[in-house]
């Protein structure tokens, strides 16, 4: 599963609206527990723990995959 | 004490009840705008193995009402068919009797207003699993004025003589742990990492699926220690 496929999933919008430049506040469906959701699946898909910090840092996908390239995953 | 505030959702995933047992007093925040497509009035189960909404229908819902206004649509046909579909899906899941039982109990008081069914719902989730957390239905009772963000939040704290603050993962620079701080409430983030449970749950979209899911697939007590699990960060 992509990056793309898990943003996809989580906020109900097009895999192929899932642009780097995306960020979560931008997202309509984008609500604390979609933010939940969201990391709990990064880090069920791709096998990681995220810190705290990690976690904060998390407002766009580019940050997802700037995080993912942390812990070794090129997504 | 310890005290979360967030929207209400239909049978949310297991983190939700990890910050609910996380706090002495949860309050169910439905006095904010609802949001279409997300969470609030669905969740998914597997259904041949693949992801399956179970969508609680409304009337008129809009990003431009609050939650505390949107009404279930008046036509109990949807009920009957979302419990024959949870049914084929966990015929034979271990827990399915007990749960089936309570799953009619919650679709038989869906009807009315969307957040007072979600609050009961939330409620007889908690209680099964033993989460031992005072829930309060409404943020709707807290004076809103024009407070918004972090200052309704903040505002709420102070009102329950809160000492600590815990919020979902994320949305950390919507915070201010300074002004928290100076309010003498400390401002925690939950850890919603779910690696450690030992709990069974369907498929590979593992612990993120409906609580339904994980309740028919594991005992209360499991689901109990699981909950107990959850992490708090500054």
């Amino acid at each position: 599963m992509t990056v793309e496929q898990i943003f996809a999933e989580v906020f109900s919008i097009p895999a192929n609206t899932v642009q780097d430049s995306l960020e979560l506040g931008q997202i309509a469906a984008w609500d604390s527990m979609a933010h939940m959701t969201l990391i709990t699946r990064i880090e069920e898909v791709f096998k990681i723990e995220l810190t705290g910090d990690e976690i904060a840092d998390l407002r766009s996908v580019r940050d997802v995959r700037a995080v993912l390239r942390l812990h070794g995953i090129v997504s | 004490m310890r005290l979360a505030i967030m929207q209400p959702y239909f049978l949310p995933y297991i983190g939700y009840f990890q910050l609910m047992a996380a706090v002495n007093k949860f309050i169910i925040l439905d006095d904010v705008s609802f949001i279409n497509r997300g969470w609030i009035n669905r969740n998914r189960i597997p259904v041949n193995e693949q992801p399956h909404w179970l969508t609680v229908p409304l009337v008129k819902a809009s990003q431009n009402r609050l939650i505390n206004e949107i009404d279930i649509v008046d036509d109990d046909g949807w009920k009957a068919k979302m419990l024959r579909t949870v049914e084929a899906s966990y015929i034979a899941a271990p827990f399915a009797e007990t749960i089936l039982n309570l799953f009619s109990q919650v679709l038989a008081d869906a009807e009315g207003r969307l957040s007072t069914f979600l609050f009961r719902t939330l409620t007889q989730v908690a209680a099964y699993i033993g989460t031992d957390v005072c829930i309060e239905e409404t943020s709707a009772i807290y004076p809103k004025k024009d407070r918004k963000g972090q200052h309704r939040i903040l505002d709420v704290c102070i009102r329950e003589g809160a000492t600590s603050y815990v919020n979902p993962p994320g949305g950390r620079e919507l915070y201010d742990t300074e002004l928290f701080a100076s309010a003498g409430i400390e401002l925690l983030f939950l850890n919603p990492n779910l690696d450690a449970l030992s709990l069974r749950y369907s498929g590979q979209d593992g612990p993120v699926f409906s609580i339904l899911d994980l309740m028919m697939l594991n005992s209360c007590s499991a689901l109990k220690e699981a909950v107990g699990m959850c992490r708090l960060v500054p």
